[in-house]
């Protein structure tokens, strides 16, 4: 049975980096130890905090507090109290023996200097100690914490499991992901800046930035021995991200901004490209195969989305200005995609062979029988159409008349399918401008509202297919 | 009946040392025949020595000075004991829990009926752990303080987390007319017949593993053979230690007396310790006011917030009880009629007393109101176990708001009914025994397998698995009563409700965070999966400081987050005052969608009852005490850490799956020092102290 796993107050290990640069790193301008306290604040509420998060906000917040308008005996309370709930729990736990060690060879084992412990015991015991005192036992608290506690902090994973395995189980340094991570968003910080710029100095700095960026990514991707790890987070964190409108047009931009890196990769990186095909269309098969009952709208735009970049980068490889060199390539992904049982696979394959007489040639009978395998399994009929002969690829497949009839009106259905989603998508657009317009009425016109609102007001269960998804994320 | 450790030669208490050399001497008598190892040596060992060659397979120094002497028993032995090849005669001996042999008379199932049938004669005893209803055929039996009459049904509820109950022949009582089974009966002193019920809760362990003991038998040697499908196992006769429930002698004479309808109604005032048994003597009591006695109702006001009988933790509350409690503490949700309960957000009245106060005081207000309405109840008040200090004082508050005309103290109150009660012969004072002490056993300490943070644990994931009851069906029938519980689905898995905080439409008209004042915009990070409390306030109420700083900051600003910053009023009780404000029960917060202002919400109250709260005229605020949240309700084990990695999402903005506020890393992913909580260890003693 697994270990259960422990609660921690923050959400994620980069919020606590995030803390830990708000509490240490101050400059002229900024100073982000308020905020920072905020936060802990706002943590504390949810359980118990680390001990050494506690004292740090406790220190800190002495620390700030330390202001000539304050009076000078209530900074040298608030001091003391600090320190000593820092010593006490700190050395506290660690009695583990069955009676009372001395503080002194606690704070020994645990590298803690012993003049902590003296002016802890003067607070507590004898007289409250002078303020200068306080404020260097206070600094130098505040910098043991840093280097025994916040330092360590850095040295853990980020939003990949600090266990992360790759696909051939090896196990992949979680350094080496987070400069990856680091990397991409550069690039990607790289090209929103660069919208619009048109000047050629600025356009050769973006390039230097892009190139930068590319031999180190070279360089880890060369050294990494699970690579697919690293595609993973560069396709699904970063190529298949989308924003919220997913429109049509948005997959060029995209496409456009990353194909650069893509390009300088392919060239630089034996087995790059076809990591990353192997990668898509491993993405794309997943949510077909996972969401096969409930095909919800959120997953049909998914598999297009990554459809859709899978037709751009073919589309490169065609035009040869990805993967020169390797021959076999389309060959693979052509034949992966019509031995995949998966529509989306197919339409690809489909797509591949309606743009290169070669690959006809050799994989367009395969991949009709394929489609016909895959169209006699008892999966749920799309709308079955009129016959429209609009693609090369009907006529492709027209080869066998009776079964052709049930395929054209397949992929016919895929067809409408698609229009339909597209034009809903528009008009879901268009109704929230609507919808937003009518709210932005409503509002002036109080009254109305809340005779509105008292009828529309309760709880309601959700009322379509609930995924289930881990608590706190909405 | 009792079950006494085997063992236990020695009475008299003896030092650390002297015990273990006793021990010694003990294994080495047992040792000698067939060790061959044995070098001769006496084994009389001097002091501070480590054990000898010849003991090393005993591994003696299990031992634990600070053990009781009581559970040393042999099967308390840890398993380090298996390498052993002396035969230690005690370990497996099975002990008689039951009293009652079986014969094809008087054990009988139907195959037909699915129904088993016990005859009982005086004297016997019969211990089934499991659920089960138990009808009565004819005589009367009585279980945990309830005497249950001939025709009479009851459910039972009996995991392993507690003592299990004892079913034996009713006392004979002159009150009572018991009517004798028919002569053909082959002099049979009682009848009874038990089913099995499905109450969902044998389920539990799919939410949380460690829990999925407490429905199995301990082995045994001989067990009444019962069917697999039965949710109930009968236990003559256990290997592992077994506690049953057995009242100590001095309680039941108290029992009795306070159960005359002598100056009644009384208020009776439980104090004692930490794990005396006030909550086990709290129920006999009420077992037996309410099957024993004239009275068929009885009101119980629990002041034990860290661990409530009938709410989940945190919660103080009023009851109006009609019917028999048979189970445990997690499983008596909607048993009782909640007359009226406040969340007061911790599990101890430590954290804020004049809070707790006030609640207790309000519920006793509205218990006054009862009986002022006609209603004869005797009070039973059940308080925490926190009689030193603070809470010496906090007990002589509560006296004095309780105004008790009975007072029972278990185990060691010296000098707490000196302190807490008032001079004068107005309170009449009971002492017990606690329970677990001389021969009865009741929760021993050392057999304890759960403790009070575990409890609380199971109640909480009970709360939140329950079926939701839709008020308006009729209460007559017992099936209503009866809890219903829903392990199927993980929570995560369960659709929320959707409630808006923000717009003209919203249904969320404060939230707050107890004893904090937070930025905000840091509203959601401190509430995101958390536990709250729903409160309820009377829109109308002008007095309320809530909704009087509700409509000064945010009057008809509906675009904003209603936060209410606890730290502005004195205390809780200046911000949600104990006679304005009603708790409904607990919410999880899953989720919050900040750019809709929309929560989402998981809560065992049924949104018919919540959105009739809104159309009585309530607003409704979200509290954030302490309360804390079980892991296992964050995380699906069944899922498995291995699932979580496969999982991968396309786009949409982090592609690895994330479970936020879960470290999955064993022992900590930050690894500094400082890096834990500061758990103080309480019974850490100086070189040299006696302890008391």
């Amino acid at each position: 049975m697994l270990q259960p796993p422990r609660l921690t107050v923050w959400s994620s290990i980069d919020d606590l980096k995030h803390l830990k640069s708000l509490l240490y790193d101050q400059n002229a301008d900024y100073d982000g130890r308020p905020q920072a306290l905020e936060v802990i604040r706002a943590w504390s509420s949810r359980g118990r905090l680390p001990h050494a998060i506690e004292s740090t906000s406790h220190l800190t917040e002495c620390l700030l507090n330390d202001t000539p308008n304050q009076s000078e005996l209530l900074i040298r309370m608030s001091y003391s109290t600090a320190i000593c709930r820092f010593v006490n729990g700190l050395l506290d736990p660690a009695q583990k023996s069955h009676f009372a060690v001395s503080m002194y060879s606690l704070a020994q084992e645990l590298g803690l200097p012993a003049s902590f412990v003296d002016v802890r015991h003067a607070a507590t015991h004898e007289a409250l100690p002078p303020l200068g005192v306080l404020r260097t036992t206070c600094a130098r608290g505040l910098d043991w914490l840093w280097a025994n506690y916040w330092e360590k902090v850095e040295e853990v994973g980020g939003v990949v499991d600090a266990e992360a395995v790759g696909k051939g189980g090896e196990v992949v340094d979680q350094e080496r992901v987070s400069r990856v991570q680091g990397l991409l968003e550069r690039w990607e910080a790289l090209k929103k800046s660069a919208q619009g710029r048109y000047r050629e100095a600025s356009k050769r700095k973006e390039e230097r930035g892009e190139t930068n960026i590319c031999s180190e990514l070279e360089v880890i991707f060369k050294k990494s021995a699970g690579m697919d790890i690293l595609l993973e987070i560069l396709v699904h964190e970063h190529l298949l991200v989308t924003d919220d409108t997913r429109s049509m047009m948005s997959i060029y931009k995209t496409t456009e901004s990353w194909r650069p890196l893509i390009q300088e990769l392919d060239l630089r990186v034996e087995e790059f490209t076809s990591g990353l095909f192997n990668t898509f269309l491993e993405a794309m098969q997943e949510v077909e195969d996972t969401k096969d009952e409930n095909k919800d709208e959120f997953a049909e735009s998914e598999s297009e989305y990554t459809y859709q970049w899978l037709e751009f980068l073919i589309g490169l490889v065609l035009k040869g200005k990805l993967a020169a060199d390797s021959a076999s390539l389309l060959d693979d992904v052509v034949s992966r995609c019509i031995l995949s049982r998966n529509l989306w696979c197919l339409r690809l394959a489909e797509y591949a062979i309606g743009q290169s007489t070669l690959l006809e040639t050799k994989y367009s009978q395969a991949c009709t029988m394929a489609k016909k395998q895959l169209t006699a399994t008892p999966k749920p009929a799309s709308n079955p159409t009129s016959k429209h002969p609009t693609s090369n690829l009907l006529a492709a497949l027209a080869t066998d008349k009776d079964s052709s009839m049930d395929l054209d009106q397949e992929l016919e259905g895929f067809k409408t399918k698609l229009r339909n989603m597209q034009v809903q998508r528009e008009q879901w657009g268009l109704n929230k401008k609507i919808e937003a317009a009518e709210n932005a009425k409503a509002n002036l016109d109080t009254s109305t509202v809340v005779m509105n609102g008292n009828k529309a007001a309760r709880f309601r269960r959700v009322e379509a297919d609930w995924t289930p998804r881990p608590m706190g994320i909405a | 009946m009792s079950k006494r450790t085997s063992d236990s030669k020695v009475k008299a208490p003896l030092s650390a040392l002297a015990a273990r050399r006793l021990r010694q001497q003990q294994l080495a008598a047992q040792a000698e025949p067939s060790d061959s190892n044995s070098n001769g040596n006496s084994p009389a060992i001097a002091p501070g020595a480590e054990a000898t060659p010849t003991f090393h397979s005993k591994d003696i120094s299990n031992i634990s000075p600070s053990t009781p002497l009581k559970s040393r028993s042999p099967s308390a032995i840890p398993p380090k004991e298996t390498i052993d090849s002396a035969p230690d005669s005690d370990i497996d001996i099975p002990r008689q829990i039951s009293n009652f042999v079986q014969t094809e008379d008087n054990y009988v199932y139907d195959t037909q009926t699915l129904e088993t049938t016990v005859k009982l004669r005086r004297g016997e005893s019969f211990v089934i752990q499991g659920e089960y209803r138990i009808s009565v055929i004819s005589g009367n039996i009585s279980i945990c303080g309830a005497v249950v009459e001939t025709s009479v049904s009851l459910d039972v509820i009996a995991p392993s987390t507690q003592a299990l109950p004892v079913i034996e022949c009713a006392p004979k009582s002159k009150k009572r007319k018991v009517e004798k089974p028919a002569r053909k009966d082959g002099g049979y002193d009682a009848i009874f017949s038990l089913h099995s019920t499905q109450s969902g809760l044998n389920d539990v362990g799919r939410i949380c593993p460690r829990f999925d003991r407490i429905w199995k038998p301990p082995l045994t040697s001989t067990i009444v053979k019962s069917k697999g499908s039965d949710s109930f196992t009968p236990i003559l006769t256990a290997i592992q230690p077994t506690p049953i429930l057995t009242l100590p002698p001095s309680w039941q004479p108290t029992i009795t007396t306070l159960s005359s309808t002598k100056q009644s109604p009384k208020s009776i005032f439980i104090v004692g310790g930490k794990s005396v048994g006030k909550s086990t003597f709290s129920r006999y009591l009420l077992n037996n006011l309410i099957t024993n006695s004239q009275q068929s109702s009885v009101a119980y006001l629990d002041l034990d917030p860290g661990q409530p009988s009938f709410t989940p933790p945190c919660i103080l509350s009023l009851h109006k009880i009609t019917s028999p409690i048979l189970a445990p503490s997690f499983a008596t949700f909607g048993s009782t009629e909640i007359v009226r309960q406040h969340h007061v957000g911790y599990i101890s009245p430590r954290e804020d007393p004049k809070y707790y106060l006030r609640c207790a005081a309000d519920l006793m207000r509205e218990y006054r109101r009862l009986v002022e309405q006609g209603e004869k109840l005797t009070l039973i008040v059940n308080t925490c176990g926190w009689i030193k200090g603070m809470g010496r004082e906090l007990l002589h508050e509560l006296v004095a708001v309780c105004e008790p005309t009975d007072v029972v103290g278990l185990g060691d109150v010296d000098g707490v009914f000196a302190e807490i009660l008032p001079e004068g012969k107005g309170v009449k004072r009971h002492t017990l025994e606690a329970a677990g002490t001389g021969n009865a056993v009741g929760n021993t300490p050392g057999s304890q397998q759960f403790t009070p943070a575990d409890l609380r644990i199971l109640q909480t994931i009970a709360y939140f698995h329950q079926r939701p009851k839709v008020s308006g069906i009729s209460s007559g029938s017992s099936d209503n009563n009866s809890p219903s519980f829903d392990f199927e689905k993980h929570l995560t898995a369960v659709p929320p409700l959707i409630a808006a905080y923000k717009g003209a439409t919203k249904v969320i008209h404060g939230v707050t965070i107890l004893d904090t004042g937070i930025a905000p915009d840091l509203i959601f990070t401190g509430l995101n999966a958390t536990i709250v409390s729903i409160k309820l306030v009377k829109n109308d109420d002008r007095e309320h400081p809530a909704i009087q700083y509700l409509e000064n900051m945010y009057d008809e600003n509906n675009d904003v987050t209603p936060y209410i910053p606890a730290n502005q009023f004195d205390g809780t009780s200046g911000l949600l005052t104990a006679e304005g404000t009603v708790t409904a029960g607990l919410a999880i917060i899953r989720g919050v969608n900040e750019a809709s202002g929309e929560l989402q919400l998981l809560m065992p109250i049924h949104e018919d009852e919540i959105n009739g709260y809104l159309d009585d005229g309530y607003k409704i605020l979200l509290c954030r005490g302490r309360d804390e949240m079980p892991v296992y309700l964050m995380w699906d084990w069944r899922d498995g850490r291995a699932g979580q990695k496969e999982r991968r999402g396309t786009g949409s903005g982090g592609g690895v799956d994330k479970m936020p506020y879960l470290d999955f890393v064993d022992g900590g992913e930050v690894t500094g020092k400082g890096a834990k909580e500061w758990k103080v260890r309480r019974n850490i003693m100086r070189r040299g102290q006696q302890r008391r």
